[in-house]
């Protein structure tokens, strides 16, 4: 049977979850339109029209982005009041902050960027963009911020009532972990958005429509792409790695489908782990190259699962590391996608080549799998921590509140977010088979450009 | 430092009822107010903006609730859980139906947003007074500080509460006729022509039900809560609160007659804020009474950390500054006043 613990993580996993897809793009989507709009400022005219065009995604992603937020601030009260009454006046700082120094900005701001362009002057206007940009890069700041202080607690004490105190409130902002997990999940927010761009952008070039216009902004969404990509893996995505291994050992090995300590470990690249066992169902590993990623020695020593107490595993072990290693492996695919697409642009050859396109233009759902895999790699390896080796998941939830409670609001999320679903993806696809609108003297500007 | 950040938390929560409480008001009078679709467009336009900056105030209020009395908002939000949950998905409809219309130029698609927005905004503005009431009257806390309520049970108050009874039901009702005028007092101030008549219409009658309501809810306030009745003769100065906040509610009238609708809706605002003051002072030190006086959750321990407290003033009062800054650039980017023949640009 169904216990209400397992409901409050259910409920608050699908909310998040659901919720992160959205952000990701407006995150990744607000460098592109600042991008866009430096170069109008510099005088492309073309660019101010395919930031318009963005724009209006963006602002749509915006809103549910918005609406599928609001929930998750009321959750920490309404699931996990345990964790708000012990840890409240250390969480809240962080929540307090985006509230203040990051909602504000974005929704103050938003309006005047969409429906501004005629008013302000081109200068006021792309620094607005600015301020937009600021504002939602903030927001995940201080989100991960919050989401650090679980997986590394620092700056509190704790007193005799089991009450949290918070003793640095610049230990909280300048979490070591904050500062490394942000590099990386804002790269994948970045690369989320150059996907899309350019999956769209592609669309547009098979059909050949917009052709102009969607060539131009192809260019700049691969370059960030690839660059994105890269960053992506190395450094951010080692130094993630390397702070887990070093303070969360356990979710380490998990993740990496490594169960014994042993020299010279081999990385497991596929396989299926077999708990009964202990061991990978049909593996490929490439011997020796655990240990030198994690040590940069070939024969160190890489500690497994079975060195820790079995309580300490991470309950869903098999998900963990699914998750990892699809992010993973998308994250090594996206690389090689925007490598080729980045090599056939600068041989001038990427709209014409059709099958790359045509690749460009499926591969928009992935990035979203990758980071919603890689928040599941970073909370489900959290487990059986709600903050690590310190307050245990089940200690934290709140206790007055029956199974069928969360069970109905479970089962109302579901529903409404199916809506919401079925509401963006409908007005998406009508912005986007609307593409950005033409104008004259674009396309005689992009004409005197390419030299034609 | 405690009482100051009280202040500052009230100040929060009211500001948010005050600004998210004409929007709300809006889309309900959205659907009543005008005749045609151009109408329509006129008073969706003299909110689309605000909106969301407007809500904002909910969750920087929720953050910090959480960070200056953490105890408070876990009895609050895991005791109130159903309503709570529900208030979300409502927040989640209206803010849909304000956004989506505009995506699709098809009468059947925005009657049926309009619709959303209507009902999704008619039960948000009962719910702030509900609330306030449902805190006011108290819940059964038990010694650890947790309760749960059913949504309701006899409608009396006793023993046995729930979320709805009558005291509540009054508190939802006060309130939606209280915000209603108060986006009634919006529109008269933002809009011209035929939707600014009857704005002015609604809102006398609007008025009446407010002066009305008011004054069956202060008397109803004394007598519900008997901790209210011991502080108030004590602090005999509480009552300059509701006595001023009868006075704000009454000169808008006064100023809508003598043509001045902005002061209008700004003796508005004064009333509302004065109306929440009046009821967290006859409350304090009480934050969430309980039915057993000795449960009674109150700022003092449901605070974890005083001296913490006062080193987040520094950076809480140089970001609502910057709010404040925020909130001038936006409501002077908007036009003084939005006619019906201008909405085509939207």
């Amino acid at each position: 049977m169904l216990d209400s613990l397992l409901l409050h993580r259910v409920q608050f996993a699908f909310t998040a979850s659901f919720h992160y897809l959205f952000p990701q793009l407006t995150m990744g989507l607000a460098l592109l339109i600042f991008i866009l709009k430096t170069l109008g400022l510099r005088g492309h005219a073309w660019a101010d029209v395919a930031a318009r065009f963005w724009l209006k995604i963006f602002g749509l992603t915006f809103v549910m982005g918005v609406v599928t937020g609001i929930p998750l601030e009321f959750q920490f009260g309404t699931n996990w009041s345990q964790l708000v009454k012990s840890t409240g006046s250390i969480l809240g700082q962080t929540l307090a902050m985006e509230g203040i120094f990051a909602f504000f900005l974005e929704s103050a701001f938003l309006y005047l960027l969409i429906f501004g362009e005629k008013k302000l002057s081109k200068k006021l206007h792309w620094g607005v963009s600015f301020l937009l940009l600021l504002g939602t890069w903030l927001s995940g700041y201080f989100i991960i911020c919050t989401n650090a202080f679980l997986q590394h607690p620092v700056g509190y004490r704790i007193d005799e009532n089991g009450v949290y105190h918070l003793t640095s409130i610049w230990a909280l902002l300048s979490n070591p972990w904050a500062l490394k997990q942000y590099l990386h999940t804002m790269t994948g927010a970045v690369i989320t958005g150059s996907f899309t761009m350019s999956s769209i952008a592609a669309y547009h070039l098979l059909k050949r429509e917009h052709v102009d216009i969607s060539r131009k902004y192809l260019k700049v969404s691969v370059i960030v792409g690839f660059t994105a990509s890269l960053i992506a893996v190395m450094p951010t995505g080692d130094w993630e790695a390397k702070q887990v291994l070093k303070h969360q050992p356990v979710k380490f090995a998990a993740m990496e489908g490594h169960f014994h300590t042993e020299d010279g470990a081999g990385m497991v690249l596929i396989g299926q782990p077999n708990l009964d066992e202990l061991k990978i169902d049909n593996p490929i590993i490439i011997p020796n190259v655990l240990s030198f990623l994690t040590y940069a020695s070939w024969n160190a020593e890489v500690k497994g699962l079975t060195a820790y107490d079995r309580d300490l595993w991470p309950d869903n072990i098999e998900l963990l590391y699914f998750s990892y290693h699809i992010m993973a492996g998308l994250g090594t695919i996206f690389i090689a996608l925007m490598g080729l697409s980045s090599l056939m642009l600068f041989k001038g050859k990427l709209h014409t080549t059709r099958w790359l396109l045509w690749l460009l233009m499926l591969s928009l759902p992935f990035p979203f799998i990758a980071n919603t895999a890689g928040w599941f790699t970073a909370e489900i390896g959290r487990q059986p921590w709600l903050i690590y080796g310190l307050m245990k998941t089940a200690d934290g939830a709140s206790r007055n509140i029956s199974e069928g409670n969360v069970m109905f609001t479970l089962l109302g999320f579901l529903g409404l977010y199916l809506l919401l679903s079925v509401l963006y993806f409908f007005l998406a696809t009508r912005l986007i088979a609307h593409g950005p609108d033409r104008l004259p003297q674009v396309d005689a500007e992009i004409a005197t450009e390419e030299g034609i | 430092m405690e009482t100051l950040w009280l202040i500052l938390l009230v100040f929060m929560i009211a500001t948010y009822v005050v600004l998210d409480g004409f929007d709300l008001g809006i889309g309900v009078l959205h659907l009543i107010l005008p005749k045609n679709r151009s109408e329509q467009k006129q008073i969706m336009q003299s909110i689309a903006p605000l909106w969301d900056g407007n809500e904002v105030w909910l969750i920087a209020a929720g953050g910090t609730m959480m960070m200056a009395f953490p105890g408070f908002m876990s009895a609050m939000f895991s005791g109130f859980y159903l309503p709570l949950t529900m208030v979300v998905w409502l927040l989640i409809f209206r803010a849909i139906s304000i956004e989506l219309p505009h995506f699709l130029e098809d009468s059947l698609w925005v009657h049926f947003w309009n619709m959303m927005l209507f009902v999704s905004s008619g039960l948000l503005v009962i719910i702030p007074g509900a609330a306030m009431a449902n805190v006011f009257r108290g819940v059964p806390l038990n010694a650890e500080g947790d309760f749960f309520e059913p949504l309701w049970t006899n409608f009396r108050i006793g023993k046995q509460t729930g979320i709805l009874d009558w005291f509540t039901i009054l508190g939802g009702i006060t309130s939606a006729v209280i915000l209603l005028h108060h986006g009634a007092l919006w529109l008269i101030a933002k809009t011209d022509g035929a939707i600014q008549q009857r704005a002015q219409m609604s809102a006398n009658w609007l008025w009446g039900g407010s002066i009305l309501l008011t004054l069956i809810m202060f008397p109803a306030c004394y007598l519900v809560q008997p901790h209210a009745q011991a502080s108030i003769s004590d602090h005999p100065w509480i009552w300059i609160l509701p006595v001023l906040a009868f006075l704000a509610l009454g000169s808008t009238l006064l100023l809508r007659r003598l043509n001045r609708p902005m002061f209008a809706f700004l003796c508005s605002v004064g009333f509302i804020y004065l109306f929440i003051f009046g009821g967290t002072a006859a409350l304090y030190p009480n934050l969430l009474p309980g039915l057993n006086p000795e449960h009674h959750l109150t700022i003092y321990n449901t605070s974890p950390s005083p001296e913490k407290l006062a080193v987040t003033l520094w950076w809480w009062i140089p970001g609502i500054t910057l709010v404040g800054v925020y909130f001038t650039i936006l409501f002077r980017s908007l036009p003084k006043v939005i006619s019906a023949a201008a909405t085509d640009d939207h």
